[in-house]
């Protein structure tokens, strides 16, 4: 029964462990203040530190966060930025599916090189896919701008209720802008404004690092949780779903819980955990 | 004509021979030296040129490709880098210069002028030839030039100086799109031009030449001088006493002096012969009027 019980046990940590190895990625670069929210809790994020899937980033003003992505490429990200890494499917050290990242607002500077998996980014007026190419970005809560450096990019106006529009197809060299009120556009270069405003060192390419962190490993120090206005964003986006699920630890804070209780028109999901009793089975009224 | 004259004649001539002999030999291989010295500075410049081209070209520009995605670099262009370089050189030696002469150029500042575009015309019709050398005057003195023919041997040239559709919008927001364009394949679209000032060369060698002559005259007046002194010294003035003695005792004056002969040289082998010709005179003439 013990022999069993051990070779059980040996079997499940040989299955598992390759999984519990794989790294998403590693944050090469933090310069200035940033932090991490990892489920409800905010960290402050240091270079070296791995990237999980779930992960939100936020970039002060005037900083730079490179995330060196084990498979799929390199991120460069430069605040005031927010960045959300929705799925890093790794698996064996190899991506088992497509990346997808959002982007709310910031500069971002992505290097993708990802085979057949593909990136997805999602901003607030835009979606754009890629498998191998470099675009850098700038994303505001109402525009979008993009310049191809190479590589060809599917691009989508962002649909409300999560319908994406028709896809086209951005080539190298091209600069493509939307805006909320004005439908996506294209011209045959980065015009000069969007050059000015650019961060300047996005204009080279992203360095790769990784190797100095290969053997490192940082234990980030956890600074507090999310508050009802930072969860806010994401729990009326198009992560909803998840978010709902994620955040749902936090109802037992008071201060988050009288929040949700002034909006809970806007999250019904949590009436029934707020609210049980309203959902008890009724019963039966007393036969008179 | 005295001895002195006619010695002073000859060698009076012979200096002025060899003076103006050596002053030509020496002139000509002064500016030949010089000449080519200039034309080595020349040489040393268009190499350091083609070098600050293929430097630019093997190692600046591949670094600064991504950048010319957003913004035209007008850095990563061999011509440009090269004619920049010597801009810093000619801070400091304003008389040198460097063009890369252009017929039909992307840059306004590369358009040939009237002597440039006759220099890049010998090249287009004879494109085999190597290089031009010439000198001409300018507002500085007169300066040497080298040329050597600028051909389009890379396709690569061709992406941004083709066609208007083919060329990086990022160079037509910086040059515009009038020039620059329709360049071929092994073309002579241009052609490197180095100018060194010959003053400075030129005003050395002359300066040598001046010095050499100089001397050499000085070599030839001192030589003058001394071969006097001691022709006088040595010859002259014991020959002039030697006759001044044996014309006396020719005309019987046997009292005029003796012949002492103080050396042991020619005249003073003469000196001694003459003393034993007088003694014998003197004998005979005794003999007689016993």
């Amino acid at each position: 029964m013990k022999t069993t019980s051990l070779c059980l046990v040996l079997w499940l940590y040989l299955t598992a462990a390759p999984g519990f190895a794989a790294d998403g990625g590693t944050f090469t670069i933090v310069e200035g203040s940033s932090r991490v929210l990892r489920d409800t809790k905010w960290y402050k994020l240091v270079a070296g530190a791995r990237i999980q899937e779930g992960d939100i980033i936020d970039a002060a003003d005037k900083t730079q966060v490179q995330i060196e992505l084990t498979k799929g490429g390199t991120l460069n990200l430069v605040g005031p930025a927010t960045f959300f890494a929705a799925a890093v499917p790794m698996r064996n050290d190899q991506l088992a599916g497509t990346l997808e990242f959002a982007l709310p607002r910031g500069w971002l500077k992505l290097a993708a090189k990802t085979a057949d998996a593909g990136v997805r980014l999602r901003s607030p007026v835009a979606v754009l896919n890629l498998h191998d190419g470099v675009v850098v970005m700038h994303i505001e809560p109402n525009s979008m701008e993009m310049f191809v450096e190479s590589g060809a990019v599917n691009i989508a106006e962002s649909g409300a209720g999560g319908k994406d529009g028709a896809t086209h197809d951005a080539k190298s060299g091209e600069y493509w802008a939307r805006s909320a009120d004005r439908p996506l556009s294209t011209e045959r270069r980065a015009p000069s404004p969007f050059v000015a405003a650019m961060p300047h060192h996005l204009i080279d390419p992203l360095p790769n690092i990784a190797a100095r962190y290969k053997d490192v490993r940082v234990q980030l120090v956890p600074d507090r949780d999310i508050t009802y206005a930072e969860a806010t964003p994401w729990l009326n986006g198009p992560y909803r779903k998840s978010f709902l699920k994620r955040f749902g630890p936090r109802l037992q804070d008071r201060e988050f819980r009288g929040s949700v209780e002034a909006n809970i028109a806007h999250y019904p999901e949590w009436d029934r955990v707020l609210h049980p009793e309203k959902y008890l089975p009724k019963s039966p009224a007393p036969a008179t | 004509m005295r001895l002195i004259w006619k010695f002073n004649l000859v060698l009076l001539g012979i200096f002025v021979v060899g003076f103006l002999t050596a002053g030509y030999v020496s002139y000509k291989v002064l500016q030949t030296n010089a000449r080519e010295e200039i034309l080595q500075h020349a040489r040393l410049m268009m190499e350091a040129a083609l070098a600050s081209r293929n430097y630019t070209n093997t190692q600046v520009k591949p670094l600064l490709d991504t950048q010319l995605k957003y913004t035209f670099l007008p850095q990563t262009v061999p011509a440009y880098a090269a004619t920049e370089q010597f801009n810093d050189i000619r801070k400091t030696h304003k008389d040198y210069a460097y063009k890369e002469a252009t017929l039909n150029p992307t840059n306004p500042r590369d358009r040939a002028n009237d002597w440039e575009a006759d220099v890049i015309q010998i090249f287009r019709q004879a494109p085999e030839t190597p290089e031009v050398i010439g000198e001409r005057d300018t507002p500085t003195g007169r300066s040497l030039y080298l040329a050597r023919p600028i051909q389009i041997k890379n396709g690569a040239c061709l992406v941004c100086h083709s066609t208007l559709d083919a060329a990086p919008k990022t160079m037509l927001d910086l040059y515009g799109n009038a020039n620059g364009f329709g360049w071929k394949l092994n073309e002579i679209i241009g052609a490197q031009l180095v100018s060194v000032p010959m003053s400075v060369p030129i005003a050395r060698a002359n300066a040598t030449l001046q010095t050499f002559l100089v001397s050499l005259a000085a070599v030839f007046g001192a030589t003058f001088v001394l071969l006097n002194v001691m022709l006088h010294t040595i010859v002259i003035r014991r020959v002039t006493r030697l006759a001044a003695i044996a014309d006396q005792v020719s005309l019987g004056n046997m009292e005029a002096g003796e012949f002492h002969a103080r050396s042991k040289d020619e005249i003073g082998v003469l000196t001694e012969a003459l003393g034993r010709m007088k003694a014998s005179l003197v004998q005979a003439m005794k003999m007689l009027e016993s």
